[in-house]
């Protein structure tokens, strides 16, 4: 199974050639209201014209508002998020998405088992006690999800 | 009716929002709704989904496995689980070779991906397996509050994968809202999302989102903000006064998580209901038996 933009392009996911240019996408997008150099549909220009999309894709908030609404169907966001994955193979992860590996490798929760925030907490709240599982770990590492 | 569910923690709520947590299990032991726990049920991949395609299937795959051989389908309070699960579901269901190879990560942890059982969100489970009706019929104090729905994102987008409501006139957290007697209130950009995906890499713009929610929120009068995800209610809530001071506004809306508003109008204890902990704090006399 290779994921990649090309890969599903070609198995027909993301309909990206479906694009009449019609900035729906960008038009709803919350984070283009704030922000003017975040265009989803400039980054989706720039991907077919072999651009560098840069750093700007990570203010994306997977709110999944382009993809719902674009007329010809592209999938607007999970390109968006292609773009993220490319991005992490050819430039690393951000810090805060590491900081929650190392978590995830050690007990299997994006937060960590044994500080203030866990099953003492928890205890006093009545809850369950959460079970750390090494599961997770053996999955990231078969999967190849292990960055530095 | 399923009454049954593996019950699904995520990593935020059982960590940062215990309230939450608290409050869905005195609310659907009261309905009758047993829930089943995976104390090391972990992550649902969906923090990795911009890390690496094959490694969130496989963590969400995981966890459907485990409800597989519990034989229950899965409950998610959260929508980041919710969509994470269900969209997992809908990969492995409809390409042979993701699944074979997915299955072959899980045979490394001696697990299996057969597709057996669904994953529903608490407001999906109590709309479609419960049912408005028999809520309405379970509620003792009819609450007297007008309140503003915020669905997140998760819960209702992208429709063609999570195939529930028209994601820009969704009712069904409004319903279950109006079955305990409150009303709920429109307010402009209701299904538009908090930010909270932001808040690590956009903070200024994610705490915006949020502000302008709750700004209209209070515009129409409402008494209380309602989410139906642990993360909205930790950018609604906890992060409330950073909001206020990034939109240099005051706000001062109580932000209630579902299962807490519907526990008042059955009648259960505030403190039961982890309403002490929520931090804008609620009048006690706000959530006080109506007429
Ligand atoms: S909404 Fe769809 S068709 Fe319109 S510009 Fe965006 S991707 Fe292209
Ligand atoms: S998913 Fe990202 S690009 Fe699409 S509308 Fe939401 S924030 Fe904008
Ligand atoms: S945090 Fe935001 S993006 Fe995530 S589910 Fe909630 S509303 Fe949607």
């Amino acid at each position: 199974m290779e994921v990649s933009i090309k890969t599903l392009e070609e198995a027909g996911r993301l309909n990206l050639n479906h694009c009449f240019s019609c900035g729906m996408c960008t038009g709803g997008c919350p984070v283009a209201r704030l922000d003017a150099n975040f265009n989803p549909r400039r980054f989706l220009y720039m991907k077919k014209l072999g651009l560098d999309v840069d750093g700007a894709i990570w203010e994306c908030v997977n709110c999944l508002t382009c993809q719902e609404r674009c007329p010809t169907k592209v999938a607007v966001a999970d390109f968006l998020n292609l773009l993220k994955q490319e991005s992490v193979k050819e430039k690393g992860a951000p810090e805060w998405i590491k900081a929650q590996l190392d978590n995830l490798k050690k007990c299997g929760f994006v937060a960590e088992l044994g500080t203030e925030r866990d099953n003492k907490k928890r205890e006093a709240a009545g809850l369950p006690a959460l079970e750390a599982t090494e599961e997770i770990a053996a999955i990231i590492a078969a999967t190849g999800g292990d960055i530095e | 009716m399923t009454k049954k569910y593996a019950f699904f923690l995520g990593c935020t709520t059982p960590f940062r929002k215990t309230n939450y947590e608290q409050a869905t299990r005195t609310v659907c032991a009261k309905l009758g709704i047993e829930l089943v726990d995976m104390p090391n049920g972990g992550c649902c991949g969906f923090p990795l989904e911009s890390v690496n395609e094959e490694t969130y299937l496989a963590m969400a795959a995981r966890v459907l496995a485990m409800a597989e051989e519990m034989d229950l389908p899965v409950l998610t309070i959260c929508t980041g689980c919710s969509l994470s699960l269900v969209r997992a579901k809908h990969t492995l269901d409809n390409d042979d070779e993701a699944r074979l190879e997915i299955n072959g990560v899980l045979a490394k942890i001696g697990r299996r991906y057969n597709g057996t059982v669904p994953a529903k969100h608490l407001v999906r489970a109590l709309v479609e397996d419960f049912g408005v009706d028999n809520i309405k019929a379970a509620v003792v104090k009819p609450l007297d509050l007008k309140v503003c729905a915020h669905y997140g994102c998760h819960l209702i987008r992208p429709s063609d994968e999570v195939q529930f409501e028209d994601p820009e006139d969704a009712r069904s957290l409004d319903d279950l809202i109006e079955a305990t007697g409150a009303t709920s209130l429109d307010y402009y950009d209701k299904y538009a999302c908090c930010g909270g995906n932001g808040i690590a890499t956009f903070t200024e713009g994610a705490y915006k989102m949020s502000g302008d929610k709750l700004l209209s929120m209070k515009e129409v009068g409402a008494q209380a903000a309602v989410t139906a995800c642990p993360f909205c209610n930790v950018m609604f809530d906890t992060n409330q006064r950073a909001i206020e001071t990034a939109i240099e506004a005051e706000l001062a809306v109580p932000v209630l998580h579902y299962p807490q508003l519907l526990g008042i109008a059955l009648g259960l204890d505030q403190k039961e209901l982890g309403i002490d902990k929520n931090r804008v704090k609620v009048d006690p006399a706000l959530l006080g038996a109506g007429a």
